[in-house]
């Protein structure tokens, strides 16, 4: 299996928004507000809690807009740095020299 | 990065979701309930029976066990489910004083069934929703007495037999209704502004 992933332009995938086709409409504020405040915060290795949020600046149809782009556009990034972390890790093992193989 | 590689944020946004939606209807306080949690949905799980103990001003827990056949249980014994009992002032002061304007006849019969039914379908409405309650899990009844400070009440029972899922939900809903009731009293207050404060002044 090849997995590449370029860590700027990997990064850049997940902060900035994937621009819309101009027939559908912008991202709303409360969707951006989500954005920086849950993922950006979360990719940055910040802290985050509930009480960060403001849930008067957004609406319950910013919050499932914003679902449906995770899912659609972060979830499948995020689960391919997951599993390449995965690899690394069980790589780790074998080769950190703790192991001999005879 | 790695620890929003290793989170499971799509069951956070689904109590996100449902934190927003209690919001919109009035329980502003599932925002300061809920404001020490994170993504990490994981460990969040473990300690989701401790938020219902505080869901209401006043809550009080009874396990029910199985009996054996001389109807003797101990500690032991299987858990056959809880029975939760949630109460608060506002929710009982709320009922004293809508029968006291009844009683004074401020307000006529219809108002005032009208005015108990608003409540009692308000409270249906968010029990009845939550997954607990629609997969069988969960039992709720309420009464609305009104002699002693907790006598109003809503009793939730949860069958462990059944797998009661989704906790979150019915915590959300009681922060919800416990709320709706402080607001409906304060407007009851602030549209019938001279009846006596307490329930022990009028009792």
């Amino acid at each position: 299996m090849e997995m590449e992933l370029n860590k700027q332009s990997f990064y850049d995938s997940i902060v900035k928004l994937r621009s819309r086709p101009k027939k559908e409409r912008e991202y709303s504020k409360g969707f951006r507000y989500l954005h920086d405040t849950i993922i950006v915060q979360m990719v940055n290795d910040k802290d985050f809690k509930v009480g960060d949020l403001d849930f008067l600046k957004f609406t319950c149809d910013d919050l499932q807009d914003y679902m449906e782009y995770f899912e659609e556009t972060i979830c499948p990034k995020l689960d391919s740095a997951g599993k390449l972390f995965d690899i690394i890790r069980r790589a780790e093992g074998i080769f950190s020299g703790k192991r001999t193989y005879y | 990065m790695k620890k929003l590689c290793s989170t499971n944020i799509s069951a956070f946004f689904n109590i996100l979701q449902a934190m927003k939606k209690a919001y919109d209807a009035g329980g502003i306080s599932v925002a300061k309930a809920y404001a020490q949690l994170d993504a990490d949905i994981e460990s969040y799980y473990e300690t989701e029976m401790e938020h219902l103990y505080d869901a209401a001003e006043f809550v009080k827990e009874k396990v029910i066990y199985m009996r054996d056949e001389n109807g003797n249980f101990d500690e032991d014994s299987e858990a056959l489910y809880s029975e939760f009992f949630f109460s608060s002032t506002d929710m009982t002061e709320y009922y004293r004083r809508l029968y006291q304007l009844y009683k004074d006849r401020q307000i006529s019969g219809k108002e005032y069934r009208m005015k108990r039914c608003e409540m009692a379908d308000f409270v249906k409405r968010w029990l009845y929703n939550t997954d607990c309650y629609i997969c069988g899990g969960m039992g709720c009844y309420m009464r609305t007495k009104i002699n002693h400070k907790y006598a109003s009440s809503i009793l939730i029972y949860l069958d462990y037999n059944m797998g009661c899922c989704n906790l979150t939900g019915v915590v959300i809903a009681l922060i919800t209704i416990f709320d709706a009731y402080t607001r409906k009293l304060r407007e009851l207050k602030m549209q019938y502004a001279d009846m006596p404060e307490t329930l022990e002044a009028a009792l």
